[in-house]
């Protein structure tokens, strides 16, 4: 009883600072990750001999797909699933609209870009109902999608080639050939799907249903939650991410490439930004903004460690540390916490 | 909860110390790498790029204070590996480069064209790529030319016009080898064609070349065609396939040379001719096994255009000498019938099978060969 | 009130049931609630309480039966079947989502927040920073959470499945005045608890259940709490109470295992015991009561955060289960396929136990097979099926959890009621393996959720209640009435 009571002190803390302290702890390491990127950048700034609006689009339009795959793979992780077929949905997109996009006109191009990022979202869908109603494991199935979809790829564009219109590449990289110093664009591009994302993801009863099946199955049965459908939905979302992110590729390289090894990095970047980015394997844990930062990070640290005149093997071993260290760092926060209660 | 603890800044701090630590371990890294390396003790101090710098461009030449970018895209490839080498070696060769800058990694062509990028920032003065798509670095290219730097694109031709382009004659690479064998079957027989990497500009132009020699032998029948990818384990189990289920009179390779023959002593079968690159275990091949009754041709594709790009943009650099925009560079080709002279001298018995035999090339590569085994940038 | 005609009833269920694979869950209850009345559902651990309120809740579907809501018959196959035919629910487990804030929960629901926020204010419950993660909240405050948020549905029928078990006392009163509220304005509370206390002081009528079935509904105002544990042990129960052996103080051994004051939020508050070598202590208490953590802070899976543990005087303060087992300490648990490796022989099961004592890694341990092999034999285990321990019936795979401690020279084992769903024949071998280790010294602290099996193997049996042991039994003079008694916290006719 004199427990119970002493909660009841505790909870209503509502002054002003006490909230702010509540906000940052439980942000923490989303504002961790962004400190991260700042920390990043202004390194890199300081690698080079000069650093300015150039390298800032360079960054901003060059991590896109890579954003916009964590942002895919952090709605299907934070719904207590993991796609591995998602970098597969992307080099499919990739290949697509590279080989329907070639030669048209910019109008052209926008509707084929609605067309594939809807189509990624309906097929991944299809995926999420063979899940939810199989009940066969997530990664069982992503997995099979993995080679599905990358057969896909090649099916429809054998060998790298295609092309886009020059008012798409200015959409998403701020120039019509691709490399500029216009960073305005791009860096719209980077905040405004991951603003929708994020206000859907925390405010809307559909979105919050994705956090409820991640976190508590039971609980979100209770809540009346449809737990099949938001398996699928966020599925059918993480679709139309991958597919925005092969879009995003198709623009930045203005052609395809249909190749199963970018399909594999392009996952394993992925999870990497989501494990970085504080969303927890197992769901229901994590911001989606956490996870832009981290897929920034992880492109950002290729120009920085050839700056740094590294070998590039090593970079790949950097990057492991980076994360390992991260996930050290963040257990060990945990276990503070835990003990301090 | 006894007290609430500020963990938020705690967690900054760490993220702070991470990225420390990050540095420092790669600097670290980088130490090891040198003192892996380093037999000479002179050797290390040359390497530091802050202190010794200076007094090298004094001794040496004002002019030769140049940053060369290199952008390759293919990690863990020997004929990569000794190309990126030979670009290191004539840089420290021509005492005209104080630093040879990598971007050096598995990627396609967006992650090139970011690489590039990155490059252009680092304020190099020529970059040289090993390009992983003929036009997707066109516009990426143009704007290193509009910032004064001088794009060599080698292996591969690129089609951005400010571009020079130095390339080994792949087409020729295709029709030389194809018709060496067609002749040696007397223009009658069954060939495998095993070729490279499916997609790949090298591989197209080399088909280009091979369909124009089997053009003018009409009783050629080509009765398997693979991709080997270029990796080693896939055309062995490919050629496999063939020697022990085809009736085979030749093989031309894409450069994987070295499994096929070790196939048809595996299978115990009689050797056919055989086409392959200049590759050390080949030449070994041909040497050792003439009297077994292996015959077999090899046609060269140096990696030392990379050394050859570096030489032509120092030259543009300093204004020494002009240059075509391309540079072809045509394959030679040394059987072990004729020329076994020119086989021996190639062979280097001290290094691996995929080792490529043809480290220079005469009347544009200043280095030695000790220079690029030691692949040490300036 | 509770004079309603029978056709103008609230909610009424015939004959519903339910079984889970073998194990029937429901049998065949029946349950009229009238509007306007406090109505109460009482029954043993394991009558079918929480099942019947699940499918009325739509958690579960039900296998056969009607229910019918103002005689109108309703199909209940998804939660929101239940809402939309006015009945509420708060579940014995919190139904907020642990991951997210409060007020995100209500937006999850889609319950304006205002009317929640209205029911904690008419309450008098502080309200929570509605910005907190609901995992960061005490369990009392989501208990309160959970009922406004079912307040805030405005249902004709309100079910409330164990809500005060978590309660501190005048939160309880809180709820009360709630319950009560709810019938002056027309609408009906169905109410499940294990205090009787509670029945007594605020339902109209009460239902029991036993075995899955309807018994009796009665009129708790006209009787007392002995009338209500009469109907839920049935006429005439038998009371078996054939105690174990004459309680001998020589025989038994020093303290091995000694908890003082033990705390674990919320759920512990302050438990005492002390077990001695040689002696099987039993534990009894109603579902709920904290016994299942005091097990598992006892076998060190997790921690406590008041009060002392000692293992043979020594104070401990486990980090993990390996702690304890170091100490000597294991755990025999109620899922025995979660202790054992079920995929492995018979063998290695035995044997894994004894890995805890090889000092070094690599080099086999000496006598394997022949303590393996009189294990076996002890036990009387049928070795029919012992390539996959899986393939065990429960009953021997009970006997190779507790044998693999045995075989590695264990001397102090916690049963979690070891015996569930095991049938009479291997409980009896299971009884007597358990003396017998006891006999030679073991200690031996023994929870059964079935009143009748303590009297029968225990030397000592412990009451838990609420969170905290309030009596000593002897077993010659427990039968199940007296345990019940005192289970249900009626302290005057414990002891």
């Amino acid at each position: 009883m004199t427990t119970a009571t002493d909660e009841r002190a505790t909870s209503p803390a509502t002054t002003p600072g006490a909230r702010l302290q509540r906000w940052l702890r439980r942000h923490g390491w989303t504002i961790g990750v962004w400190l991260l990127l700042l920390a990043f950048i202004l390194w890199y700034a300081t690698l080079i001999p000069a650093f300015g609006e150039f390298q800032i689009a360079s960054i901003a339009r060059n991590s896109l797909p890579t954003v916009y795959l964590a942002l895919a793979q952090s709605v299907v992780v934070i719904a207590g699933g993991i796609d591995l077929g998602i970098g597969a949905l992307m080099v499919l997109a990739n290949s697509a609209s590279a080989l329907l996009m070639e030669d048209q006109s910019f109008a052209m191009t926008l509707v084929i870009a609605v067309g594939v990022v809807l189509g990624a979202a309906f097929l991944n869908a299809l995926v999420g109902l063979v899940i939810a109603v199989s009940e066969i494991p997530d990664v069982v199935v992503t997995l099979g999608m993995l080679f599905v979809y990358s057969g896909l790829a090649l099916l429809v564009l054998p060998s790298p080639g295609g092309g886009t219109s020059p008012g798409l590449r200015f959409l998403f990289t701020g120039s019509e050939t691709g490399v500029g110093t216009n960073y305005w664009m791009p860096i719209l591009m980077l905040a405004l799907p991951t603003a929708l994302l994020a206000w859907w993801m925390t405010r809307s009863r559909r979105g919050l249903s994705l956090y409820a099946i991640g976190s508590d199955l039971g609980a979100a049965y209770l809540s009346g939650v449809s737990i099949r459908r938001a398996k699928v939905v966020s599925y059918a979302v993480a679709g139309g991410f991958a597919g925005l992110a092969g879009i995003a590729l198709t623009t930045l390289a203005n052609s395809g490439d249909p190749r199963f090894i970018n399909a594999l990095n392009a996952l394993l970047a992925s999870l990497a930004a989501v494990v970085l980015g504080g969303i927890v394997l197992g769901g229901g844990v994590g911001s989606v903004v956490g996870a832009v930062a981290a897929g920034i990070i992880l492109f950002t640290l290729n120009p920085i460690l050839t700056a740094m005149g590294i070998d590039p093997n090593t970079t790949q071993v950097v990057r492991g540390v980076l994360i390992v260290l991260v996930m050290m760092v963040a257990g060990l926060l945990e276990w503070r916490r835990r003990r301090a209660e | 909860m006894p007290k609430q603890k500020p963990s938020v800044w705690w967690l900054l701090a760490m993220l702070a110390a991470i990225a420390m630590l990050v540095a420092a371990c790669a600097e670290e890294e980088d130490v090891v790498d040198d003192e892996v390396d380093d037999e000479p003790v002179e050797d290390v101090e040359e390497e530091d790029p802050d202190e010794e710098e200076p007094e090298e461009e004094a001794v040496e030449d004002v002019e030769g204070d140049f940053v060369i970018g290199v952008s390759n895209t293919l990690v863990g490839n020997q004929w990569r590996e000794q190309m990126v080498c030979s670009i290191q070696a004539e840089s420290l060769a021509s005492g005209m480069v104080s630093d040879v800058v990598l971007a050096n990694r598995d990627t396609d062509a967006s992650g090139q064209i970011a690489d590039i990028e990155g490059l252009i920032g680092q304020g190099v003065d020529a970059i040289i790529v090993n390009p992983h798509d003929r036009t997707a670095l066109d516009d990426v290219i143009a704007a290193a030319d509009e910032q004064g730097i001088i794009v060599i694109s080698v292996d591969q031709a690129v089609t951005a016009e400010q571009a020079y382009n130095v390339t080994n004659d792949q087409v020729a690479y295709g029709e030389l080898g194809g018709r060496w064998l067609f002749e040696q079957l007397d223009g009658e027989g069954n060939v495998a064609y095993m070729r490279g990497g499916d997609g790949a500009p090298a591989d197209q132009d080399r088909d280009e070349g091979f369909q124009a020699a089997l053009a003018d032998f009409p009783d050629i029948e080509i009765i398997s065609e693979v991709f080997t990818g270029w990796d080693p384990s896939t055309g062995a189990s490919q050629a496999l396939d063939i020697i022990t289920t085809e009736d085979v009179d030749g093989i031309w390779t894409s450069g994987i040379d070295y499994p096929v023959v070790e196939q048809f002593e595996a299978a115990g079968e009689d050797f056919v001719p055989v086409v392959g690159a200049d590759n050390n275990g080949f030449i070994e091949q041909l040497i050792e096994l003439a009297d077994d009754g292996l015959t077999g041709a090899v046609v060269t594709n140096p990696p030392p255009v990379g050394g050859v790009a570096t030489a032509i943009a120092i030259d543009l650099l300093t204004g020494r000498e002009d240059h075509p925009q391309d540079t072809i560079l045509t394959p030679e080709v040394y059987d072990n019938i004729d020329d076994m002279a020119a086989l021996e001298d190639l062979y280097l018995p001290d290094l691996p099978q995929g080792f490529v035999a043809t480290m220079e090339f005469e009347g544009y590569t200043t280095y030695t060969q000790e220079q690029v085994l030691e692949c040490e940038g300036p | 009130m509770s004079e309603a005609a029978p056709q103008a009833d609230l909610l009424r269920t015939e004959e519903v049931a339910k079984r889970y694979g073998s194990v029937v869950a429901l049998r065949s209850a029946s349950l009229a609630v009238a509007p306007g009345e406090i109505h109460a559902l009482l029954g043993a651990n394991g009558a079918g309480k929480s099942t019947l309120v699940k499918i009325l809740a739509g958690v579960v579907g039900a296998d056969a039966g009607k229910v019918a809501v103002h005689g109108a018959p309703v199909e209940l196959r998804r939660p929101l079947d239940a809402l939309g035919a006015g009945l509420g629910t708060v579940f014995q487990d919190p139904a907020l989502v642990p991951d997210l804030s409060v007020e995100q929960n209500f937006r999850l629901t889609g319950v304006p927040a205002e009317r929640v926020l209205g029911w904690l204010a008419r309450m008098e419950v502080e309200v929570p920073d509605l910005d907190r993660l609901v995992k960061h909240l005490p369990l009392p405050i989501l208990r309160l959470l959970d009922l406004a948020r079912a307040l805030a549905h405005e249902p004709e029928l309100l079910m409330l499945d164990e809500i005060t078990a978590a309660l501190p006392g005048d939160y309880v009163e809180t709820v009360f005045g709630v319950m009560r509220e709810w019938r002056a304005e027309g609408r009906s509370v169905l109410f499940i608890t294990h205090r009787l206390g509670e029945v007594l002081e605020v339902c109209d009528r009460a239902t029991v259940l036993r075995d899955g079935a309807d018994v009796a509904t009665l009129t708790p105002s006209e009787g007392d709490e002995h009338t209500l544990v009469e109907a839920m042990l049935g006429e005439g129960a038998p009371t078996r109470t054939q105690g174990a052996r004459e309680p001998d103080p020589e025989a038994r051994g020093p303290v091995v295992l000694e908890a003082r004051e033990l705390a674990a939020r919320d759920v512990l508050k302050g438990c005492s015991l002390e077990l001695r070598a040689g002696e099987i202590l039993g534990v009894v208490g109603l579902e709920g009561q904290g016994q299942e953590r005091l097990f598992d802070v006892l076998s060190g899976d997790r921690p406590f955060d008041g009060g002392e543990l000692r293992v043979e005087g020594q104070r401990v303060k486990p980090r993990s289960p390996f702690d304890m087992i170091r100490r000597g300490v294991v755990l025999v648990p109620a899922d025995r396929l979660h202790a054992l490796l079920p995929q492995r022989s018979l063998r290695e099961n035995l044997a894994s136990a004894l890995y805890n004592r090889v000092r070094r890694w690599l080099t086999p341990v000496r006598g394997e097979r022949s303590a393996v092999a009189q294990t076996v034999e002890r036990l009387e285990i049928d070795t029919r099926a012992q390539r996959q321990v899986r393939r065990l019936s429960g009953g021997n795979q009970q006997k190779v959890a507790v044998g693999r401690w045995l075989a590695a020279g264990f001397r102090t084992l916690l049963c979690f009621d070891p015996t569930r769903g095991i049938d009479i024949g291997t409980k009896e071998q299971l009884y007597r393996l358990l003396r017998e280790l006891a006999d030679d010294g073991a200690a031996i602290l023994y929870y059964a959720s079935e009143f009748t099996e303590a009297p029968v193997i225990c030397d000592r049996i412990l009451v838990v209640y609420d969170g905290a042991v309030i009596a000593e039994l002897d077993p010659a003079e427990a039968d199940e009435a007296t345990l019940l008694n005192a289970a249900h916290g009626l302290e005057e006719h414990a002891t």
